[in-house]
């Protein structure tokens, strides 16, 4: 799309770009106003008789822009203004950064997201800010948002908006059936029919759900918690849960998502449901905004001491999930606590993680099971249909991850051999994973009787 | 469109994603290292393809938007390299101080924090800074350019950023990181072995690339596995080898590419056979004969001896065999090539055959492969090999800061001086020779200085002590000569003299004075009168012999040593000393026979030696 010389004899580069105009110069020098309208500037442009125009270090001849991309090209709409703007808005409740920036940084720039020093800022406070595992996935956006415009990028951009959508009720429904499981546990009771169904359905899906139907799992969880008077992981949610669910923004804008990623599958995107997709993520984001008040981290191992003279303490070994989660000998940090915790455990959490929801086995960390350094998040997607191994979806390399049952710990071998053995440990800990996984369902779904 | 599937003696990168083969099992194990580690070695010999490995193998694991590599190597100095690099990303670009919106502000922020703060914001990808050839650092570099690089990797670590650091490295340098690995205990935690490829693994790559559709180049239908086969024989040749270096394979295979095609362009479709590959027989070494045939063209097209040509290539090569990375300037500045525009042809002819790559952005020309080097290593001559010896050693004391510097010793002056017109130190260096010079010479005349003063305070004390000697004797003579008629005073001298030597026995007291005047005025090699005794044993044939000099008893403390030297064959110990005063620094020996001449060393405590041949054989005869 871009060609490297300018045809004819004028140098037409654009300068700035607002609803109704776009403000061009003539040869480094003469300003000029063009109404915001892709049939203006071509008109204009013929007057001129030049065929190309220059939008920040780009040449663009004017053959190759379309209504589909004027947008995007002439800078009218560039990737994730709306989402900047509206999400340090919306996260500024949660977010001290975000209140400074957006109260000191930008006080006097009312359009400061069209400048790339203050919206750079202002992404990376959203990344840095929201929930370790959505910061990574804005993360993602950001940088595909940065780079050139190409057929690749839109597809990727795409891809990712629908992806953070999706781990985004993941993450809401894996702490809602955490919390459920942890309940039922605590205090049995029956589910409805079809709470039952939608249930089953997520723990024996053989393909990953789809943004519907996390919603609509999610939206089962609610009435579960709510009928049942148990106390929802986020306690945000109560205030939120009409306006999330009945026939709201939020509903809306997942339906409208479902719809873009089968434009997706079919290969019949464009640029235009780009910018969709990013205003319907937007809101999305917008609602869970109170998510940036929330922390995650990966529990690597837990230590415990006992000296003779004082109470014995535990050695909390943990990472923190986020943009910058580090892999370094020394990044790891420790917490001397007084009660054990979950190993493996993946805590979301609000002030202090003691109180948290831990949300293995739905989301681990396989850098833990394998005893490394560094964390590598992966969120279930679905079951094998042949093996029932789980499948699961890794944050960082955008890859599905199987995990196998591999029966390590079993009558004809002895716990002391499997822990000397870190190849056979790290077998054992995957099992456990497994295990855990089919217990929250088996305990969820009342299915005891039926497989003993 | 198909494609040029060879990459002659350039690395893979992310573009040729669809030739690369045989590194599936290398690559996945180094993407799952990435994610386990802030920092990781990547090490194997040269040619074993780690640098593809990095840059095709794990580039292309990545999406786009998670993997923004800097390419890094040392350049003239890897730290300003990395700057440079880190600069080039954005990493000077000024952007928004954002500490006082986190908690508290935090100000021991370093300029990597800045630099990779700034990068991050302009492209929000997690910054992989790949370090390839690191081997250089510890080639090439100083141990100033070393700490200050290990402090920087130690400042990246801990940046907010996501950032990430792959260091390459050829193994047989692997020891070198061991001061770095004691300051960044992580280093060595998670690391690759990138293996030579053995035969089975070459046969796959060269049936995978030649069976892409993308390839311009195929194999022989039926007939692939004996033609992969082949190539992996015609290149190990003679030695079966187990693995074999990728270079040789590339190099090889555009060589029977060109020989089938005669397309220098490189875009004529071809097909590998069985029979074309036996036509072209045993190739032997690949790369010396095609390092061997661009020498004598290039040598040819710029109408220059072949000598002169390879006199420019060597100067690419370091004393071990690697690369050396340099400007035209410094090649220039090394040479005494006339005209200098040969040294600009010869080096644009390389860059076009491929030996020589130019970077833009140090504007340095460097060997493409270290195999090449290897190869240009060995047309070194023993003279060139010493001043390259002498270029180190030069180089490496200089490195070292003004403050820690030392100074080159006299031995080591010898030994650099006879090549110097070889090659042209840099100003710094010149400096510092000239600097050690002047430091020899001034040395040397303070020691002459200190020899002298020791010299003239012993001549001094001397003076001294016959003066006082003197004195005494002169009181003595006084005394006696006041006491003259006393007979007392006439004891009283010979009591003096008792003991110092018959010739004060029995002597007119006077004369003794009168002698002892002239014994102190009279220079020691003068008085020294040399003495031998000859005795037979009783009942054998041997005789004991003992040779000693006499001295006037007040000049016999001048005296250090004496050294008898038997210049005869029959005597095993050469020399012999003698070193008391008392027994006049005799020296005896029981045995059949004497040399009939020896030499007498007589050495003075001021360090001046009186010798004397001695006639044995006449002394005996006039003293039996």
């Amino acid at each position: 799309m871009s060609d490297s010389t300018i045809s004819g004899n004028s140098n037409i580069v654009i300068q700035d770009v607002t609803d109704s105009v776009i403000t061009v110069t003539v040869n480094g020098g003469e300003l000029q106003k063009i109404q915001n309208s892709l049939e203006e500037l071509k008109g204009w442009m013929e007057n001129k008789k030049v065929q190309t125009i220059q939008t920040a270090d780009k040449i663009i001849n004017i053959a190759n822009i379309n209504e589909a991309n004027f947008g995007a090209i002439v800078g009218k709409k560039a990737f994730n203004v709306l989402l900047t703007r509206k999400l340090i808005e919306a996260i500024q409740v949660y977010s001290p950064a975000a209140k400074k920036f957006l109260e000191g940084t930008v006080i006097n720039s009312p359009d400061w997201e069209t400048e790339s020093r203050f919206s750079d800022l202002a992404k990376s406070i959203i990344g840095y800010s929201f929930v370790g595992v959505l910061g990574i996935q804005i993360r993602k956006l950001m940088a595909i948002g940065k780079e050139d415009l190409t057929e690749t990028k839109q597809r990727n951009y795409l891809e990712n908006c629908l992806i953070t959508a999706k781990r985004a009720l993941q993450l809401l429904c894996f702490a809602y059936v955490s919390r459920l499981w942890d309940s039922k546990k605590e205090k049995p009771f029956t589910l409805s029919a079809e709470a039952f169904k939608t249930l089953k359905y997520f723990f024996e899906a053989t393909f990953e759900l789809n943004i519907s139907e996390y919603l609509q799992l999610f939206k089962t969880l609610v009435a579960v918690f709510e009928t049942n008077q148990i106390s929802p992981p986020f306690s945000e949610i109560n205030t939120l849960s009409e306006s999330l669910l009945v026939d709201s923004a939020f509903t809306k804008a997942c339906s409208k998502l479902k719809t873009i990623s089968e434009l997706l599958d079919k290969t019949q995107e464009s640029i235009d449901n780009c910018f969709e997709a990013e205003t319907e993520l937007t809101v999305i984001l917008e609602t869970l905004s109170f998510l940036a008040s929330y922390k995650m981290v990966s529990i690597k191992s837990i230590d415990y001491e006992a000296p003779r003279t004082t109470k014995p303490r535990f050695l909390h070994k943990y990472a923190v999930l986020g943009i910058d989660s580090k892999a370094n000998i020394n990044s790891e940090k420790i917490n001397y606590a007084e009660s054990p915790i979950n190993t493996d455990a993946i805590l979301l959490y609000k002030g202090r993680y003691e109180e948290s929801i831990n949300l293995f086995p739905f989301i681990i960390d396989i850098n833990a099971l394998a005893f490394e350094e560094g964390v590598k998040i992966c969120f279930y997607t679905s079951q094998d249909l042949n093996d029932e191994s789980l499948n699961y979806f890794s944050l960082e390399s955008g890859k599905v991850q199987n995990i196998i049952f591999k029966n390590t710990l079993n009558s004809t071998v002895d716990i002391n051999e499997i822990m000397l053995d870190t190849t056979k440990f790290i077998s054992l800990k995957i099992d456990t994973a497994i295990t855990l996984f089919q217990d929250a369902k088996k305990m969820i779904l009342d299915l005891q009787d039926i497989d003993d | 469109m198909k494609k040029y599937p060879f990459k002659f003696l350039d690395a893979y990168n992310q573009q040729d994603s669809e030739f690369f083969f045989g590194r599936d099992e290398e690559t996945n194990a180094l993407y799952e290292m990435v994610f386990q580690t802030s920092i990781l070695v990547i090490y194997g010999t040269s040619g074993t393809g780690k640098t593809s490995l990095i840059q095709c193998g794990l580039a292309s694991k990545f999406q786009s938007h998670d993997w923004l590599a800097l390419n890094i190597r040392r350049g003239n100095n890897i730290n300003l390299s990395l700057e440079k690099s880190l600069n080039d990303a954005g990493g000077n670009r000024i952007i928004i101080n954002d500490d006082h919106l986190e908690n508290g502000t935090d100000t021991n922020l370093t300029s990597f924090d800045h630099s990779l703060r700034a990068i991050f914001l302009s492209s929000f990808k997690p910054i992989y800074l790949i370090f390839d050839q690191f081997e250089e650092l510890y080639i090439l570099g100083t141990k100033d350019e070393q700490k200050i690089f290990v402090e920087s990797v130690k400042q990246i670590l801990q940046v907010k950023q996501p950032v990430k650091i792959i260091i390459s490295v050829r193994e047989e340098y692997l020891g070198y990181l061991y001061e770095f690995e004691k300051e960044v205990p992580q280093l060595m935690r998670k690391k690759l072995r990138v293996e030579p490829m053995n035969l089975d693994k070459v046969k796959s790559v060269i049936k995978s690339i030649c069976s892409s559709k993308q390839s311009l180049v195929s194999l022989q239908a039926g007939q692939e596995d004996e033609i992969a086969k082949a190539i992996y024989r015609k290149i190990s040749g003679d030695e079966k080898t187990k693995s074999i270096q990728l270079p040789y394979l590339q190099v090889f295979l555009d060589n029977f590419y060109l020989k089938i095609t005669n397309d220098e362009t490189r875009q004529t479709e071809a097909v590998f056979t069985l029979e074309a590959l036996n036509k072209i027989g045993n190739l032997g070494d690949v790369l010396r004969n095609f390092l061997d045939e661009q020498v004598i063209t290039t040598a040819n097209k710029l109408e220059q001896k072949s000598e002169t040509i390879w006199k420019i290539l060597k100067p690419f090569v370091t004393l071990d065999g690697t690369k050396e990375p340099l400007s035209i300037e410094k090649l220039s500045d090394q040479l005494t090539i006339e005209p200098k525009d040969i040294i600009e042809k010869a080096l644009n002819a390389f860059v076009n055959s491929r030996i020589l790559r130019f970077t833009e952005t140090n504007q340095l020309y460097e060997i493409a492969h270290d195999s090449l080097a290897k190869q240009i290593n060995t047309k070194r001559s023993d003279e060139e090999i010493a001043v390259l010896e002498v270029k180190r050693l030069i180089k490496s004391q200089v490195a070292v800061k003004n403050e820690a510097r030392e100074y080159f010793t006299e031995k080591q002056i010898l030994f650099i001086e006879p090549y110097l017109d070889n090659f042209k130190p840099s100003l710094e260096e010149e400096e510092w020779l000239n600097k050690s010079k002047k430091l020899i010479k001034k040395q040397k005349i303070n020691k002459y200085i200190k020899i002298g003063i020791g010299a003239l305070a012993l001549f001094v004390v001397a003076v001294f002590i016959a003066m006082s000697r003197y004195q005494q004797i002169y009181m003595v003579k006084a005394k006696v000569m006041a006491q003259v008629e006393v007979e007392a005073t006439n004891n009283l001298l010979a009591l003096v003299m008792e003991g110092r030597g018959e010739q004060y026995d029995n002597q007119d007291p006077k004369k003794t004075i009168e002698k002892l005047y002239d014994e102190l005025s009279t220079p020691i090699e003068n008085l020294i009168v040399y003495r031998a005794n000859k005795e037979a044993l009783a009942g054998t044939k041997n005789y004991d012999y003992l040779i000693w000099i006499e001295v006037p008893s007040f000049k016999a403390t001048n005296i250090k040593e004496v050294i008898y030297d038997w210049p005869c064959k029959s005597f095993i110990d050469k020399n012999h000393i003698g070193t008391q005063q008392s027994v006049g620094f005799a020296f005896g020996y029981r045995g059949l026979d004497n040399c009939p001449k020896i030499n007498i060393k007589v050495v003075l405590k001021n360090g001046k030696t009186i010798s004397k041949e001695f006639n044995l054989e006449d002394y005996f005869n006039k003293n039996k």
